[in-house]
């Protein structure tokens, strides 16, 4: 089985080779190459160098494992495989993540897009009041204390 | 200031200049997907967070109200603001009596924004399922749990998107099952749960179902499902009958054997070893070996015996796969030696230890096959290894001492042992893989760092 390189030109003109099998998880980059046959470079003209280095370690990643050998250790595949995908969440800075978040949206990786989607609201939103999470995710607050003390009340019950 | 990373979203950028905060520069479409995985009371809460995200939740994609002390006037009061056409997720948990008379409008409001995963957990033992509710079109997962209430359609279902579907503490006659189904012609999974009014479950005309899982069955009950490939039966007390599973590839039994006489328990399990003997993949759960029911593991174990010693008559199981999840004591070693020995083509043997052994008995493994890996093994367990005491790891080396032999005759058989804790509301619900963590005993050096966790992986040597 030959093994075809796709080539990915991020927005800031930084080139990446990678194996077919690696950029086609992504389900937007299928429909660049059927388009865009004649020229061997896909553009993407909305993600960065950085955010871009970081979808294809992610799917360098998760291209090796879902083609393993299987052999029954599956399992344990698939829990390294989380502790990964942890480690690489925790890696990141807000900024990365949330950029990173619109790169697997428009690229239509949809694991990647879960996987960020999952992180944002199990460590920066679940389980903490409403200053905690403007605290956490440096959102200033534009009420007026009598705006804010409205929209608390117009939905009581949530702040109890 | 301007921020780089956001210029894929110019339309928002207007509204917030500063820098620092990334989160609100995202699409509303993402937000909401993101709030639509935090329960529906946090999400609310974000409406105060600034100005831009006053409205952003209404259009969350999904609803879930999973305290079952929410007022009807509060729910009453969200669904007025919820704006989203198409609904993902509705998820409602009642159990307020003063709220009883507001159930059917709610569903009725979610099955009007097409609603794709539904689940109903209502606890008042006399909830009447309307009418409309039986042909609604959107639900593609369907979770309900009744708490004892009936589950009567009186006219034709039409779940005609439905793939998987749960029933929990639903009255169910063998009719408005049959009609139930007759009305899913997509449905690929059924799980039911104490529904135990069943006697015939017949599957047969439900062809694309794969996975069949029951649970805390009391009756007798005959299962008619040749199109599964997955079938879960935990909990069951009484007598059940695979009247055809011929499409099976994976089983997973977990009986709870403590209530059923010797010659029942033994009928029931030899038939049921029969018609599971061509599945890839076997578990037998917990239950089958709890640590109340000592003799009645024995004679489980026993009744294996049996099976296997008719040779003759009896092909042994096919399995390649197979899982024990078992306390470790010497009296289930000579039963999963026999197991073995009537399993010519298992290739993956995983054992989850339950309990500790009630009589660790310290051996000599001097002259045991494979000598090294054992000594290997134990000295991993007894060094990294904290979760489990000494106990169970004498009891784990009087297991691996009389298996390792009985593998010596088979081909690169892997074998992997665990430890999990019990769970003494949920049979099989140990979750082994989640704290585990593999040593390959072929490698040469101990790995750099050992989690002190333990997951052991014993690859038998091939015998050429």
């Amino acid at each position: 089985m030959s093994k075809k390189n796709i080539v990915l030109k991020s927005s800031n003109g930084i080139i990446f080779e990678v194996e077919e099998a690696v950029a086609l998880q992504s389900e937007t980059i299928p429909y660049m190459i059927e388009d865009d046959c004649a020229n061997d470079t896909i553009p993407l003209a909305n993600v960065t160098g950085d955010i871009l280095a970081l979808v294809i370690e992610y799917c360098k990643k998760h291209v090796v494992v879902a083609d393993g050998d299987g052999g029954g250790s599956s399992s344990s595949s698939q829990e390294d495989l989380k502790n990964w995908d942890a480690q690489f969440m925790n890696d990141l800075d807000q900024s990365k993540i949330f950029n990173l978040l619109l790169a697997a949206d428009f690229l239509n990786i949809k694991t990647l897009f879960d996987l960020t989607c999952q992180f944002v609201a199990d460590t920066m939103i679940k389980g903490k009041s409403v200053e905690e999470v403007r605290r956490t995710l440096n959102i200033e607050k534009d009420y007026t204390s009598e705006e804010e003390a409205k929209a608390r009340q117009e939905n009581e019950w949530a702040f109890k | 200031m301007a921020n780089d990373g956001a210029t894929t979203v110019d339309h928002h950028l207007g509204e917030i200049k500063r820098s620092g905060d990334s989160i609100s520069f995202l699409p509303d479409e993402i937000l909401q997907h993101i709030l639509s995985l935090i329960p529906t009371k946090s999400v609310i809460t974000t409406s105060v967070l600034s100005k831009r995200w006053r409205h952003v939740w209404f259009n969350t994609p999904s609803l879930s109200f999973d305290s079952n002390t929410v007022s009807a006037d509060t729910i009453n009061q969200t669904l007025a603001q919820y704006t989203a056409r198409k609904m993902e997720t509705f998820q409602l948990c009642s159990s307020v009596t003063d709220n009883l008379p507001h159930i059917d409008r709610w569903v009725e409001f979610a099955t009007s924004r097409n609603v794709e995963n539904l689940t109903l957990d209502l606890d008042f033992r006399s909830y009447n399922i309307p009418d409309f509710f039986y042909t609604v079109s959107s639900v593609k997962q369907l979770s309900l749990e009744l708490h004892s209430s009936p589950m009567i359609p009186k006219s034709s279902v039409s779940w005609t998107s439905l793939k998987k579907l749960s029933l929990r503490s639903c009255k169910l006659s063998d009719e408005s099952a049959a009609r139930i189904l007759s009305g899913c012609p997509i449905i690929e999974s059924l799980t039911l749960h104490l529904c135990d009014q069943l006697r015939v479950l017949d599957l047969s005309k439900s062809q694309r179902l794969r996975t069949l899982k029951i649970d805390g069955i009391l009756g007798p009950i005959q299962i008619v499902a040749p199109h599964i490939h997955y079938l879960s039966l935990t909990n069951f007390r009484l007598s059940c009958t695979l009247v055809d599973v011929s499409s099976l590839t994976e089983a997973k039994l977990n009986i709870n054997v403590g209530f059923c006489p010797f010659e029942e328990l033994k009928a029931t399990l030899q038939e049921m070893l029969e018609k599971v003997h061509n599945v890839d993949k076997l578990t037998f759960g917990k239950k089958l070996s709890s640590v109340y029911m000592l003799n009645a593991q024995q004679m489980y174990w026993l009744s294996l015996v049996v099976k296997v010693q008719r040779g003759a008559t009896f092909p042994g199981i096919k399995v390649k796969d197979l899982t024990l999840e078992t306390r470790i004591s010497p009296h289930v070693v000579p039963g999963i030696n026999r197991l073995l020995q009537g399993s010519p083509e298992l290739k993956k043997l995983t054992v989850h230890v339950t309990e500790s052994g009630t009589v660790p008995l310290p051996k000599k493994i001097s002259d045991i096959v494979y000598r090294k890996h054992v000594n290997y093994f134990m000295e991993q367990i007894l060094k990294k290894h904290e979760d489990i005491g000494e106990d169970d790891c004498k009891g784990l080396e009087e297991l691996l001492c009389q298996m390792v032999p009985v593998l010596s005759h088979k081909h690169n058989v892997s074998i992997v042992l665990s430890s999990i804790k019990p769970d003494p509301f949920e049979p099989g619900a140990g979750t082994a893989s989640s704290r585990t963590t593999r040593v390959n005993l072929r490698q040469k050096k101990p790995p750099g760092k050992v989690p002190k966790r333990l997951w052991t992986t014993v690859r038998g040597r091939t015998s050429s």
